[in-house]
């Protein structure tokens, strides 16, 4: 009872800040902006090669793909190759001229990047001759595809979140996903504005892509007036999982967010179940591929919105397009035995945009670009994309709840959940919010 | 009728040089006199990525191969089945003390020395990445721009010197272009702005956008304009260093910075893909033409040619002409139609040969010439189209 009625002074004493920071905040805003002496305009091409002249040559037309083939990653890069070859099987149904065939090339990101992972771009940019390129999330191979491209002129299609990447305005490259900051602002407005959250842990990991998603979470809760997260970094070469489960029983956050790969997700959330908190689970879209642990479900009808203080759920910020009767999901589900996580269906669309694309363009590079910078409104398997003029995809991004489970009041009601997948196929939701 | 074309063809010719000459008398002299190397004189096809001038030499590093032109004329071209480290050869540079060639490319680093190509890769030796966008030489060392870091090797002892993000002020390990003082060292950073290393005091310097926006310019002259720098130069007449981005031009006197974006410059272009400065002359190697700022008229300069809005479509009529746009400081423009021009609008860098330029083209090397008024040179710029 006494703590109940602690918890409420706390709660009043949070909500009172929040009012006051709000009154800050709104003060601030009020004030006149100067405005910037520039804003960086559209990404156009001015540069050379549309000419037939410039065609690429040969029996094959070859379609460059990165993702990670060995070790922890390995599951999300296979998946991105399954579904990479179902696009092709689809974009071959209908012969191509000249007898041509449309291939992969694909290369393992998993070798280290500052060595072979240049030289195997390079190689299949100048020798293999690839027509475009198709990254992962990972932020390197998207940084040195990007500067090849924009170097050599080859059109770069990417996963990766990273605000040097997706932020830049540059005519070669076209994002597939959400950004950082668009999936921070989207995750943060529904923990802190929505479901009236405070107390937040922020999971991410050493290096890059941990470090810019962290960073663009902390600005949008920043952005918001709510408090800075408790924040905890995974060291994939030295994981600390008693210092992270103590870390969760002490501090009983409300929700955390994973800004990781999905090796690290699909360790810390069992943590998280150890524990037994309910914390929500707020997943980034490049921590809830596959391998992480996390199961998507091919239904979006029972949507209920998350309610503060009475549910876990596991939440993934994405485009919806995953539906069973979608050709694609059914068609992946049956190879692999799972549905199509958001990387998945991008890379599926990033493959289909560019055979369909090299249709009408033909095998060059220059006017692949333009064709694929001039993409509206294309149903694609991750839903709607439109490529704005720097090259982003404007689609409208939602949050998947996959599961909803009952959170308990206090700490001394927290028990430990059965095995996360056990528990997940058992007891399910699934929705959306805008 | 032809002799009225050919009548009408010299006065405009003459016309031109009238006014190239009024112009000269208040700004740089303009360069009216183009030839160009393409495939069609034994120059290899495709974009050329760097060129560096020593002496009558002319090295141009392109998609396929480094070329070696030598009194007018494509002497060579080196591939890889000659021993270069790559075929997509991004920088040269020439130790003027050895004769030896420094060429970076995307396979690896190379050394042209006696003959023969000796290559520097991530496997073979201690350079940071096989992509190696910069090179330049400073007496004994080598300084090496890569997609990891910069590199210093010293001809001497052998040693290689790496500095990246765990040893220097480096947000981002990508490195684009190196350019030298007799003092310091510049790198320009794909996302990681300017470094300079102070060659005495064993130290990096950070030069940043300070606004952190990669979508806006706050302020014209906050600092460097944006952090994805494409190359650097410095100007050991002025002592500045220019930097150039894919959004806009920055310099910097030692004290203020000096920014130039195409809304109120003559500027061609905001996506810069090199820069290089002399005397008090900056130019710009964009991707809608190569623009010069005299710095001291503040008068800009922009060559191309006259049809460059339809020179990449397919079926587009290469004619030769060229167009130079004037830029005055109260912002007036004028327009020169030469009977010659660059091999392309999509300019990726240039070198200087005295009062001469080579530019290197998205298409083809282009010499560009300041043309005298004298009558053998009229016709002869008239008649030899491009």
């Amino acid at each position: 009872m006494l703590y109940k009625h602690l918890l409420g002074d706390a709660l009043l004493l949070v909500g009172f800040t929040a009012l006051a920071g709000s009154v800050a905040c709104s003060a601030q805003q009020s004030k006149p902006q100067p405005l910037p002496y520039a804003s960086i305009g559209a990404a156009t091409y001015d540069g050379p090669n549309r000419g037939s002249s410039y065609d690429l040559k040969g029996p094959m037309i070859r379609i460059g793909l990165l993702a990670p083939l060995h070790g922890p990653e390995e599951p999300a890069g296979q998946a991105m190759v399954a579904a990479a070859k179902l696009a092709l099987q689809d974009a071959s149904r209908v012969s191509w001229p000249d007898g041509r065939e449309l291939t992969l090339d694909t290369v393992d990101t998993s070798v280290p990047p500052w060595g072979a992972l240049g030289d195997e771009i390079i190689r299949m940019v100048i020798q293999e001759k690839v027509v475009a390129i198709i990254t992962s999330a990972n932020a390197v191979s998207a940084h040195l595809s990007e500067q090849i491209g924009t170097k050599i002129g080859v059109p770069v299609l990417t996963m990766s979140s990273d605000p040097t990447t997706t932020e830049i305005h540059l005519p070669w490259i076209f994002r597939m996903g959400p950004s950082d900051k668009q999936q921070a602002r989207l995750i943060a407005q529904k923990l802190y504005q929505e479901d009236g959250m405070h107390q937040v842990l922020l999971v991410s990991e050493m290096g890059q892509d941990g470090c810019a998603g962290a960073t663009a979470f902390r600005r949008a809760a920043h952005r918001l007036g709510a408090p800075p997260p408790i924040s905890f970094v995974v060291n994939p070469s030295q994981p600390d999982p008693d210092h992270l489960l103590g870390l969760i029983r002490a501090d009983f956050p409300q929700a955390l967010v994973l800004w990781t790969g999905p090796h690290e997700a699909s360790q810390v959330i069992p943590l998280v179940r150890r524990a037994g908190n309910g914390a929500v689970i707020y997943l980034c879209q490049a921590a809830a591929q596959a391998g992480s642990g996390v199961a998507f479900r091919p239904s979006d009808a029972a949507f209920q919105p998350a309610r503060p203080g009475d549910q876990a759920s596991v939440v993934v910020s994405r485009q919806w397009g995953n539906r069973p009767e979608l050709p694609f999901a059914r068609r992946y589900g049956a190879e692999m035995g799972r549905q199509p996580t958001p990387v998945a269906a991008e890379t599926y669309d990033a493959v289909t945009l560019i055979a369909q694309a090299l249709r009408r363009a033909g095998p060059n590079r220059a006017r692949l670009r333009d064709q694929l910078a001039a993409v509206q409104g294309f149903h694609g398997a991750s839903g709607l994309i439109s490529f704005d003029n720097q090259g982003n995809n404007r689609a409208t991004l939602k949050l998947i709840i996959l599961r909803l489970f009952k959170r308990p009041e206090t700490k001394a009601d927290a028990r430990p959940v059965s095995d996360f997948e056990a528990f997940s196929s058992k007891k399910e939701l699934l929705g959306r919010t805008e | 009728m032809r002799l009225r074309l050919l009548q009408s063809l010299r006065l405009a010719t003459l016309l031109i040089l009238a006014a190239a000459s009024s112009l000269a008398a208040q700004g740089p002299a303009l360069y009216t006199r183009w030839i160009n190397y393409t495939p069609a004189n034994g120059f290899p096809e495709g974009e050329v990525y760097c060129v560096t001038v020593d002496g009558n030499r002319v090295w141009a590093g392109t998609a396929n191969g480094l070329a070696l032109i030598e009194n007018g004329r494509v002497k060579r071209v080196f591939t890889t089945a000659d021993g270069l480290a790559g075929d997509a050869v991004m920088s040269v540079a020439v130790d003027k003390q050895t004769g030896d060639v420094w060429v970076g490319t995307f396979g690896g680093l190379s050394r042209y020395s006696g003959g023969r190509f000796k290559n520097y890769t991530n496997l073979s030796s201690g350079v940071a990445n096989d992509l190696v966008y910069g090179v330049a030489v400073q007496g004994r060392y080598v300084w090496v721009a890569t997609a990891a870091g910069v590199n210093r090797f010293d001809t001497y002892t052998g040693a290689w010197s790496i500095w990246n993000e765990t040893n220097a002020p480096f947000n981002e390990p990508w490195c684009y272009a190196v350019s030298l003082s007799k003092k310091k060292v510049y790198v320009g950073v794909w996302g990681g702005g300017v470094l300079v290393y102070d060659l005495a005091g064993h130290y990096w310097k950070p030069y940043r956008d300070p606004d952190g926006s990669m979508e806006t310019v706050l302020y014209r002259n906050q600092g460097l304009i944006h952090n994805i720098v494409s190359g650097i130069a410095y100007n050991h007449e002025t002592h500045m260093f220019w930097a150039s981005t894919y959004f806009g031009l920055s310099g910097f006197d030692g004290r203020n910075w000096h920014n130039y974006l195409t809304k109120d410059s003559g500027l061609a272009s905001d996506f810069i893909n090199a820069v290089q400065t002399h005397g008090n002359e900056v130019w710009a190697c964009t991707q809608k033409g190569l623009s010069e700022f005299d710095y001291k008229t503040k008068i800009w300069v922009t060559y191309r040619p006259a049809n460059w809005r339809a020179l990449d479509a397919a079926k587009a009529v290469k004619d030769g002409r060229g167009e130079i746009i004037v830029t005055r400081p109260d912002g007036n423009k004028s327009k020169l139609e030469t009977p010659t021009s660059p091999a392309h609008n999509y300019i990726l860098n240039l070198a200087f040969q005295g009062k001469d330029i080579w530019v290197a083209t998205a298409q083809g090397l282009s010499h560009g010439i300041i043309q005298s008024q004298q009558k053998g040179k009229i016709n002869e710029s008239s008649t030899n189209g491009r």
